[in-house]
């Protein structure tokens, strides 16, 4: 327990005023969340008392009528009164189930309130600041500005840096740490010699030659997809495949090209938002449709809908602002200042994006799967979209100007069990159903010419509406879509017979279509879709809020007289997961006899041609070959859902209406030019003054590599978390990640790297080990395990295995007997077979299926990728070595280096061990440790001589100095 | 090698373990002191209780002490009908054939029933047994005769009515992947006392995979120390726990001699407390490769127990399960975790109707289930074994009408108003009934239990307050009955 007791003391240094003045940050809000905020906090505020905001404790009077803090007065000060009176009563926290406040608490309380009571405000929510270099007596062995910081705090503490590691493992680390895969022999060899020649300079040349090379982006793309989640498969119910490696490899290009981290932001957030976004920019935004959904029989879309925007304001805040904003959903932050609407106001931003936990993860973008052809995809998709806004506007126009005259008289009934009844409105008649709906339904509206005007009819408007229109609005029921319709004037006329013959009676004319106008563009979940002229592709998918129109065009115009009527036949065949009818639940058909409606779109007009040239462009760009990506897609205005309050989070009880914006209290901070959407939202996060972002992220690359956060808290900047343990040099980098390198994460990078810091010895003292045990004081370099990617890429990459080939689809290498269950059939792994590349590529590039995690990376602590998954833990099992030694791919790696040693590697056997030791650790072995594994080699050949080489290669690629760097 | 001097080197390393482990302890600042560390950040700030630093699978101090020291629970995925099991219902039986009164379809969500359903009497004729009197349908013969040692709980409730979250609504309490699972929470809060063997152990009994897979017995937000080892009757019992094809023993412990000794090194050279804890870790693997598939052999149990369970050796089955699941607790896994398939009778296939599959899995399951309960009880286990069996929620008291029309085959829909589940051993009472579902079965009438009473009632017959068996998550000190308030069912409790 002694380590731990340790680590609490350095912790409890740093929350503790020394002598000066008090910081409230620092030294009394840890005391107020964790002696008062249980009841007096975001959650509950007994008295009217917040801990949390400044007005409900500054001059504030509770419900006990007396100020809770004077500022300068602790006289008048009700707070330090309940703390320290007698009377039992009164005294706070109630002393039957909580310790007091300790007389150091006290005394840090009295001095706040007597020193003026500042409310600083949390740290985190303050814009950084750049404080001086701080001196130290070990200033001579610094690097970089990094240093002094550390080294200060070294001095403090009674510790001392460590020498600088010896130059293989010094490079072992910074190429495990910079691409995730380890140095080769050569590698190694050139960079003693180098070092030794050239020293420093030679470690910038070795930085900046890792820096550059693809397998950077590799590396950092995986701590960045643990955090969007991302996954190939739809994870809940079906855990269906998804297609969405076009994201995966944005991110690897990223990382690669060094995107700076401003735009690596915002496209992400909201690149479809972007001016004239390219693919990229439109492929970035996939990051949020990483969430999940579900496709079981009898889902409710809506709910999964909004789980899934929950999920995107609780992954935006964790990921960029390292805040655990998944508190407010139910309630104020118990211990940061949010309020619980703030979450609804934040909300919107995301609710009106246009996918809606569709099978098919629509809206999807098709997007060349070759990179090299995106600006020619790019060109043929605006033009596409320029088109389809073309061919549209003429009939919306012509919509709006025309006249309708509703239809009355009408009757409805259906194919099935659905029934419909009709009521008379002003201007029309409303058909709705009653009763329970089947589905498949087929909505039959019949209408007499008596209903209608004297002219021919050139235009059929049919407007459908939710059955429940007031309360569909918040509480959206299920849509419709329409996958076919077919209308008829019937007669009294000369039926033909066989016989050659006629009668008089009932004719059917069938009516053509020549177009349609729908109400917007085209489908918002689907914004390639067309829709055909009788309307088919036209829809709510797979919700309705509002009253929806289209427009039909008959290529004729009807005529329909005397005792003719129309008939119209809809069919509706979509079903929401097999049991949801989305059938047309309420409507109503109005006629036009505007005669422009004849001419629109028809041969020889503009408008054809504009039509003809759609066509053809789209057909060009579907000859690209291409994947699919689902990404984010901003339903139109017409179309747009409102937000509203959850209360206690519920989504099914609905309160106020809110509109998009950013919480009051971070916006002091980080203003805000114009709070009106997700862009601007996206923009605000990588402003100037924002405090949170440039930290988190820097604080995040840190943690990738020394093992711990400068605030160990990755996941938890809030004032419940960890404060950092060195807060300057937080800050300066911070700082020096925006201005200095702007945004650039290979320059943050490098200048870390560089540090004394990075590069001193990971050897450890019990002494050492005692003041500091898990190195949070970075007295010397890190020794990290390996991740689970880079477990499996190491013994891939010197066993001469690994392939370098980037991207693309999927993966499946080998994976042990039994584990491939997929609840699906369909979704086969089809392993690839011994020699062919996809068995051998990089990790990240496995197929992430979240139901059946990869079971070697799971072993090595990999997330499964539900949710944002802000920091992995390590921990160290029997499992692990069972994976490490027994499975069959760890295996064929053993195999394959031992063949290696043993035929390649020139030189004695003692020179093929050391070769071996040098390769997986980056270390020269002593003689011992070859003596150890030559004596293990000759163990083995008493038993199975065939073995030996292979035996002695696990041995090597087991080593608690090869999984760890 | 053969069984015989496998077993004699499993002596013989039994004692060389106690040894060696000594050896690491004196040696170290604290086996996974590392692991603690990283505990310790997760925990600053917070009231969390610490595992002892030397064994993070070790226990935390119980809140009081717990009358049942594991827990083997019995999972029928698909959910199984209350109706023709359990929960006895003449009302219905009279109304069978009749349309489904509005009054139940209102405001209710439906996987597949359409427009209006009929209702469907039990299919099955009921009886009472035992002193207790408890109704059983003549589906479980067996089980009838055990019914005096078991609990009923008629009126378990859920809000899901899918099977993916909702059975992760049983087992972790949400309904979303990435929470720990009950097996997790108990491992971590009580550790196990065989460090040769995982200590949360899955069982499934082949067949359909659960549909959320692993997420069932994932330690969410845990340390992954805590998450269930599914072990298998085909194939290896435990992934990779088998040497590769051609290595043998005596080469692998060639090798681990070496590799211990170079680390040993390694050790003495760099200093890094977590390379001790890497070298125990590997030898308790060696002792895993040996001891897992001893545990996972039923060949070795007398006939007479072979028989009891109805086993089939060789073959992934529940039968087999429920034995290995006892012998598993016999040797100190905490927490056993069995998948039964196949129970989702919509009536939409001959192999998930109730006039067909159903009654093939009631035979599968009925003489195990009842085997298990005996068995435990001879030789003294269930008085400090919790065993508890349930679906994921219940079925429609109406008979299911895909497409809005009849269907060839008998079936109920989903419904999560009302499930039946029963507890036996470790601190539960024997022969209690507790809550009723209205007359026709559809909703709980008295006592309603929503899933975190149940909850908060497993872990208090273990020894922890629900509310204090905590671990701080995404801002929250996360528990497995949320933030909603539950209460322990006194009435089931010894």
């Amino acid at each position: 327990m002694k380590c731990i007791a340790t680590g609490f003391s350095i912790a409890a240094f740093a929350t503790l005023a020394v002598g000066g003045e008090v910081d409230f940050a620092r030294d009394i809000q840890p005391i107020l969340n964790a002696k008062c905020t249980e009841c007096h906090g975001g959650v509950k505020s007994a008295g009217g008392v917040s801990f949390v905001y400044e007005e409900q404790v500054i001059n504030f009077e509770g419900e006990s009528g007396y100020p809770v803090v004077k500022p300068g007065d602790i006289e008048e000060s009700e707070l330090f009164y309940r703390i320290t009176t007698d009377e039992e009563n009164d005294f706070m926290p109630p002393p039957d189930d909580h310790p007091p406040l300790t007389k150091e608490e006290v005394a840090l309380i009295k001095q706040w309130i007597e020193e003026g009571a500042e409310w600083s405000g949390h740290w985190a929510f303050q814009t950084p600041v750049k404080a001086e270099l701080p001196k130290s007596s070990f200033d001579d062995q610094a690097k970089s500005n990094i240093d002094h910081f550390l080294f200060a705090r070294l001095e403090k503490e009674g510790l001392e840096p460590n020498g600088v590691e010896s130059p293989g493992r010094l490079l072992r680390r910074l190429s495990l740490g910079l691409t995730g895969l380890p140095p080769t022999l050569e590698e190694i060899k050139a960079f003693e010699s180098a070092y030794a020649e050239k020293g420093q300079v030679a470690v910038e040349q070795a930085v900046d030659d890792l820096l550059s090379r693809p397998a950077f982006g590799e590396r950092w793309a995986t701590m960045w997809l643990d955090l969007v989640r991302y996954a190939d498969s739809g994870g809940l119910g079906q855990d269906q495949k998804r297609t969405i490696w076009a994201y995966r490899d944005w991110v690897v290009n990223a990382f690669n090209e060094d995107l700076s981290f401003d735009q690596f932001t915002i496209k992400q957030l909201a690149g479809d938002l972007l001016p004239n976004p390219t693919v990229e920019d439109l492929v970035a935004t996939a990051c949020n449709r990483n969430t999940q959904t579900n496709n079981e029989g009898g889902t409710d879309d809506e709910t999964f809908r909004v789980e899934a925007v929950v999920d995107r304001i609780n992954t935006t805040w964790q990921t960029w602002g390292g805040i655990t904003f998944g508190c407010v959903q139910c309630h104020d932050h118990p211990y940061d200042p949010i309020r619980h609407e703030e979450y609804f106001t934040f909300m919107d931003f995301f609710n009106n994006s246009a996918d809606s936990d569709l099978p098919n993860d629509a809206p999807l973008l098709r997007v060349p799967k070759d990179p090299n052809r995106y600006a020619e995809a790019d060109k043929l998709r605006r033009q596409i979209e320029e088109l389809k806004l073309a061919v549209w506007a003429p009939g919306v126009a012509l919509r709006d100007e025309a006249d309708w005259v509703g239809l009355k008289g009408i009757s409805v009934s259906s194919n099935n069990t659905s029934r419909y009844e009709v009521k008379e409105n002003e201007g029309y008649d409303e058909f709705y159903t009653t009763g329970t709906v089947a589905i498949k339904t087929q909505t039959r509206i019949e209408a007499p010419a008596a209903s209608m005007g004297d002219e021919p009819v050139t235009a059929i408007k049919l407007s459908v509406r939710p059955h429940e229109p007031k309360t569909s609005i918040h509480s959206p029921e299920w849509g419709f879509v329409i996958t076919n319709l077919e209308a008829w004037v019937v007669a009294d006329g000369e039926i033909k017979q066989e016989d050659g013959t006629t009668k008089r009676g009932e004719v059917k004319t069938p009516v053509k279509f020549q177009w349609s106008v729908p109400d917007v563009p085209w489908m918002p979940t689907n914004p390639t879709a067309s829709i055909a002229a009788n309307g088919k592709n036209w829809g709510a998918d797979s919700r309705i809020h509002y009253e929806r129109e289209l427009v039909l065009v008959p290529t004729e115009p009807l005529a329909i007289e005397g005792d003719a009527r129309l008939l119209v036949h809809i069919s509706c065949d979509k079903t929401g997961h097999g049991s949801h009818p989305m059938s047309i639940k309420r409507g109503h058909l109005s006629l036009s006899g505007d005669a422009r409606w004849s001419e629109l779109g028809i041969k020889d007009t503009a408008l054809y041609g504009t039509n003809a040239k759609l066509l053809t462009i789209v057909k060009e760009y579907d000859k690209i070959p291409g994947t699919t990506v689902p990404v984010m897609y901003e339903r139109p205005e017409r179309v747009a859902r409102p937000t509203h309050v959850f209360a206690r989070g519920n989504m099914l009880e609905k309160e106020g209406l809110v509109s998009a914006g950013l919480p009051a209290s971070l916006v002091k901070t980080a203003p805000v030019a114009e709070q009106s959407g997700r862009l601007e939202m996206a923009e605000w996060w990588v402003s100037e003054k924002n405090p949170l972002t440039a930290r988190v992220f820097v604080n995040r690359l840190w943690e990738q590599l020394f093992g711990i956060g400068i605030v160990p808290t990755l996941e938890d900047f809030g004032s419940s978390g960890e404060a950092p343990t060195h807060p300057e040099l937080l800050d300066y980098l911070a700082i020096q990640f925006q201005e200095e390198h702007d945004w650039s994460t290979k320059g943050i990078l490098r200048e870390i790297v560089l540090s004394h810091a990075y590069q001193q010895a990971s050897k450890v003292t019990p002494e050492m080990l005692e003041k500091n045990p898990d190195n949070r004081l970075v007295s010397r370099g890190p020794r990290l395990r390996l991740s689970a990617e880079m477990v499996r890429d190491q013994a891939l990459a010197v066993s001469g295995l690994l392939s370098s080939k980037m991207g693309g689809e999927p993966v499946h290498p080998p994976l042990p007997a039994g584990v491939w269950k997929p609840f699906q059939g369909g979704d086969k792994w089809n392993t690839s077979k011994v020699g062919e590349e996809n068995r051998y590529r990089r990790s990240l590039y496995t197929y992430v299926k979240r139901t059946i995690p990869f079971p070697a990376f799971a072993t090595f602590d990999a997330p499964s990728r539900e949710f944002c998954n802000p920091r992995r833990l390590t921990s160290n099992t029997p499992l692990q070595a069972l994976v490490t030694l027994n499975d069959a791919a760890f295996m064929e790696c053993a195999e394959s280096l031992g063949k290696h040693l043993a035929e390649k590697q020139p030189g004695t056997v003692g020179e093929k061990l050391a070769a071996g030791h040098l390769l997986v650790t980056g270390r020269e072995a002593d003689e011992s440790r070859i003596n150890e594994l030559r004596k293990l080699m000759q163990e083995v050949e008493k038993q199975s001589p065939e073995q030996a080489w292979t035996v002695t290669a696990q041995v090597l690629l087991n080593l608690d100095e090869t999984l760890t760097y | 090698m053969n069984l015989e001097s496998l077993l004699s080197e499993n002596r013989m390393r039994s004692i060389e373990r106690d040894t060696r482990r000594q050896f690491l302890t004196k040696c170290t600042t604290g086996l996974g002191a590392m692991f603690i560390g990283q505990q310790a950040f997760a925990a600053a700030g917070h009231k969390m209780p610490k595992h002892d630093p030397a064994n993070p699978l070790g226990a935390l101090e119980p809140h009081f002490p717990g009358k049942a020291k594991r827990v083997i629970y019995l999972h029928m995925i698909g959910a199984p009908s209350q109706l023709e099991l359990f929960d006895y219902k003449p009302d219905l039986e009279r109304l069978d054939g009749q349309p489904c009164p509005q009054s139940f379809l209102e405001g209710k969500n439906f996987a597949f029933i359409q427009g209006t359903p009929n209702m469907l009497g039990p299919q099955f004729p009921f009886q009472q047994h035992g002193e207790s009197g408890a109704w059983v349908s003549d589906r479980l013969p067996h089980f009838s005769k055990v019914v005096d040692e078991v609990s009923f709980i008629k009126t378990l409730q859920t809000d899901q009515f899918n099977h993916g979250p909702a059975q992760l609504r049983v087992h972790s309490g949400q309904a979303r992947i990435g929470y720990p699972s009950t097996g997790s929470w108990v491992t971590w809060g009580m550790g196990t006392e065989n460090t040769d063997l995982p200590g949360y152990v899955v069982l499934l009994s082949g067949g359909r995979q659960p549909r959320v897979g692993k997420a069932l017995w994932s330690s969410g937000f845990l340390p992954s120390v805590y998450q269930g080892v599914q072990c298998r009757s085909v194939g290896d019992p435990v992934l990779n726990v088998s040497n590769p094809d051609g290595i043998s023993r005596d080469v692998r412990r060639a090798a681990l001699d070496s590799l211990n000794k170079l680390n040993q090194q390694t050790h003495e050279e760099f200093g890094d407390p977590e390379t001790l804890t890497r070298i125990a870790q590997y030898e308790m693997a060696f002792r895993m490769q040996m001891a897992v598939p001893d545990a996972m052999d039923i060949e070795d149990e007398p006939d007479h127990v072979k028989e009891m369970y109805g086993t089939s050796p060789g073959k992934e089955s529940f039968a087999n399960n429920c034995l290995l699941a006892r012998r598993l607790v016999e040797r100190g896994v905490r927490y056993v975790q069995l998948f039964d398939w196949g129970w989702d009778s919509h009536g939409a296939s001959q192999s998930e109707a109730l006039n067909g599959g159903f009654q093939k899995k009631c035979q599968e399951v009925d003489q195990p289930m009842a085997a298990l309960i005996r068995d435990l009880k001879e030789r003294g286990l269930l008085e400090d074994t919790l065993v508890v069996w349930s679906g994921e929620f219940g079925r429609t008291p109406m008979r299911e009408n895909r497409g809005g029309r009849e269907m060839k085959l008998v079936g109920r829909d989903h419904n999560p108003g009302a499930f039946t589940a029963w507890m036996a051993g470790g601190g539960i009472k024997p022969g209690v009934t507790y809550g009723e579902t209205d007359e026709v079965g559809y909703g709980a009438a008295i006592d309603p239990v929503p899933l975190e009473d149940f909850h908060a009632t497993m872990l208090h017959v273990l020894g922890f307050k629900h509310k204090k068996l905590t671990y701080p998550f995404q801002g929250l000190n996360q528990r497995l009955t949320g933030v909603t308030e539950a209460r322990v069912i006194d009435e089931l409790l010894a």
